[in-house]
């Protein structure tokens, strides 16, 4: 068994935990390339500093309500998918898988053909009188969550439909013949029964976000700095790679945090 | 023997053992000639030199390149090519430094910024006159202290502009105005709008104070950017419509199609220079065959190119802006640079990136 689990376990060692390794170790570093000076002078300015401190929310903030609303937004189209019977079932699968197909950086694009000053929300409204300046849809929290959901809803949605799909009818039917309305039968049965599914997609959705660099860049046009885009700044922009790794590690640890988080929830909850 | 005991005979711990010894004696054996092939190499002459790698500045400076420099050094060095890495200093100067140990860009083009942080951070060698005789031709007083580089082209730093969209901005506060709350590309990297600032507020050429002459205007900043060319498109397509630029890069852009125009207003603007630099940390020949490539930049035939071409100054006192470009506001004689523009001091702001940038960051965009 250890044979057949060295290959993986060298490469992630060797491209996952050997790196983090040498981050941790940088972050450390008064100053890098440079003479070895240990410190932890890096994290206390992280600590200490509004901006991060600002930057540090904000990013988790993003993660939150990118959550949310691809959680509120996905969890009916996972039903619709797992307990349709409609023959366009399939379709709408495509619809939410085809997305994954193109890149991320394409489909962030394409959000300026929507909402840019010249873009065709702006022209609609212009054309139609009800503006006579454009709205500036870009270069906020907002637009940024917009296009965030739009690039993270398929995992969600796929997390929960996988469980929902496992869950047997019978429970349901059952709590129909006992007297449970529709909506109680969804809350107290299927509902809980589905916290699994929504459990991963969020844990997935929420890491993805709290990581990510080109949508608020291109969306956020410089507005809306997370830690990704301040880890960039620090590592390429000012070569302050000791910042950048405190960041990086910063963002790290909160992943795995939340992965742990996660662990403990699924295994207490499925002892219930 | 039987097929069976064949295979036990073949993984004999025994045969492994002196497979084993056979190994490591070839490879110190081996590790003993890629040593002594190693030095070899490190004294190769620049004639064993295969490549050399070159950094440049995106837009159509990589094929102005081509067209110009690569026949003259091929024709002399047939056996060497010279390969481009395209990427914006901000982009390509980072990862020359993370990799200084093991270099791979023997030399390139830098601005003032980063030519003064290269060398604060030891980056550049000085170039050898013999090697660069080219440098004889250039202007009075263009010359790089030090003899760490040399200048191979001028621009000015004014406004770009959609001129479909707005009228010609006569001053430098015109990026101020209310017209334009959300319509302005700035830069954290580069800090020539806030030089000018600060200096038509009388306030000298100081980053700080030019931040802070910015900071009750900041929501007419609509996009940061770390490219021209994303500056240059937003402007364009009328996503923004002003940006402080440079101008032979608005004028390239103009020469693709983009609808923009490049425009230095009456209190002048900034003079870029383009710096050609030559990298440590490389073997003789290829340092050797680095810079007789980058003096070719100063060539009278590559001067004319970067001009007719490139819309960049000359910075070469042996040529002469042609008649049909010398109303074309990015193309500025030595004369006119006195006059309009000003020279801040890249020596200091070079080396004070990182803590101008973060103040910048901390200003105006939170």
């Amino acid at each position: 068994m250890l044979l057949l689990l060295t290959p993986g376990l060298v490469f992630i060692g060797a491209a996952l935990i050997w790196p983090l390794l040498i981050m941790l170790r940088v972050s450390f570093l008064q100053r890098f390339p440079g003479p070895v000076v240990y410190t932890i002078a890096k994290y206390a300015a992280l600590l200490d500093d509004n901006y991060f401190i600002d930057i540090t929310l904000r990013t988790f903030g993003l993660g939150l309500v990118v959550t949310v609303a691809t959680a509120v937004i996905g969890y009916p189209v996972a039903w619709y998918l797992a307990r349709s019977p409609s023959r366009w079932r399939h379709l709408v699968f495509l619809g939410v898988v085809y997305p994954l197909l193109v890149s991320v950086v394409v489909r962030t694009v394409g959000w300026t053909i929507l909402l840019g000053t010249q873009g065709v929300i702006n022209k609609l409204l212009i054309s139609l009188g009800i503006i006579h300046d454009p709205l500036v849809l870009m270069e906020s929290f907002w637009s940024v969550a917009v296009g965030l959901v739009h690039v993270l809803l398929p995992f969600m949605i796929l997390s929960i439909a996988a469980v929902l799909g496992r869950i047997d009818k019978s429970y349901s039917e059952a709590a129909y013949t006992l007297g449970a309305t529709p909506m109680r039968n969804f809350v107290t049965v299927t509902l809980p029964l589905s916290i699994e599914g929504l459990a991963a997609g969020s844990v997935i959705v929420f890491c993805l976000t709290i990581g990510t660099y080109i949508t608020p860049v291109w969306l956020g046009r410089g507005h809306v700095t997370v830690l990704a885009i301040s880890i960039f700044d620090e590592m390429v922009t000012l070569v302050d790679w000791p910042t950048g790794a405190a960041l990086g590690m910063l963002l790290t640890v909160a992943t795995l945090l939340l992965l742990a988080a996660y662990g403990v929830f699924l295994s207490r909850y499925t002892k219930r | 023997m039987t097929p069976e005991s064949n295979i036990a005979h073949a993984f004999k711990p025994s045969t492994k053992r002196r497979a084993l010894i056979k190994g490591l004696l070839a490879i110190g054996a081996g590790g003993a000639s890629l040593l002594r092939f190693a030095e070899a190499l490190a004294d190769a002459s620049a004639a064993d030199v295969a490549s050399i790698t070159i950094l440049s500045q995106p837009g159509s400076i990589p094929d102005l390149l081509r067209q110009a420099t690569f026949p003259p050094f091929a024709k002399d060095y047939p056996k060497t090519e010279v390969k481009l890495e395209i990427a914006t200093n901000a982009v390509g100067y980072p990862r020359m430094l993370t990799q200084r140990n093991n270099p791979a860009i023997s030399g390139g083009m830098f601005n003032d910024v980063f030519t003064q942080r290269g060398r604060s951070d030891g980056m550049w060698i000085k170039m050898d006159p013999a090697l660069t005789p080219n440098q004889k031709k250039l202007a009075e007083g263009l010359s790089t202290p030090g003899g760490l580089g040399f200048p191979f082209q001028l621009q000015p730093f004014g406004i770009m502009y959609n001129p479909d969209r707005v009228e010609e901005p006569k001053s430098w506060n015109d990026l101020w105005s209310d017209k334009l709350v959300g319509k302005v590309v700035m830069w954290d990297a580069y800090y020539d709008a806030y030089i000018m600032a600060s200096y038509i507020a009388g306030k000298g050429m100081s980053v700080e104070e030019g931040v802070k002459l910015w900071a009750p205007h900041k929501a007419n900043i609509g996009a940061w950017v770390n490219s021209p060319v994303v500056s240059e498109d937003l402007v364009s397509r009328g996503e923004m419509l002003m940006a402080p630029h440079w101008g032979a890069n608005t004028m390239q852009a103009i020469a693709t199609g983009k609808k923009v125009a490049f425009t230095l207003p009456k209190e002048g603007g900034v003079q870029w220079t383009g710096h050609a630099e030559a990298c440590v940390g490389f073997p003789s020949g290829v340092t050797e065959l680095t810079q007789r490539y980058l003096d070719i930049w100063l060539s009278d035939e590559c001067q004319m190119t970067w001009i007719t071409k490139g819309f960049f100054s000359p910075a070469s006192s042996a040529v002469s802006v042609p008649e049909e470009l010398k109303s074309n506001p990015a193309i500025v004689s030595a004369e006119q640079a006195m006059k309009r523009l000003i020279r801040p001091d890249f020596v200091t702001i070079g080396p004070e990136m990182p803590r101008l940038t973060g103040m910048i960051q901390r200003t105006l965009k939170g």
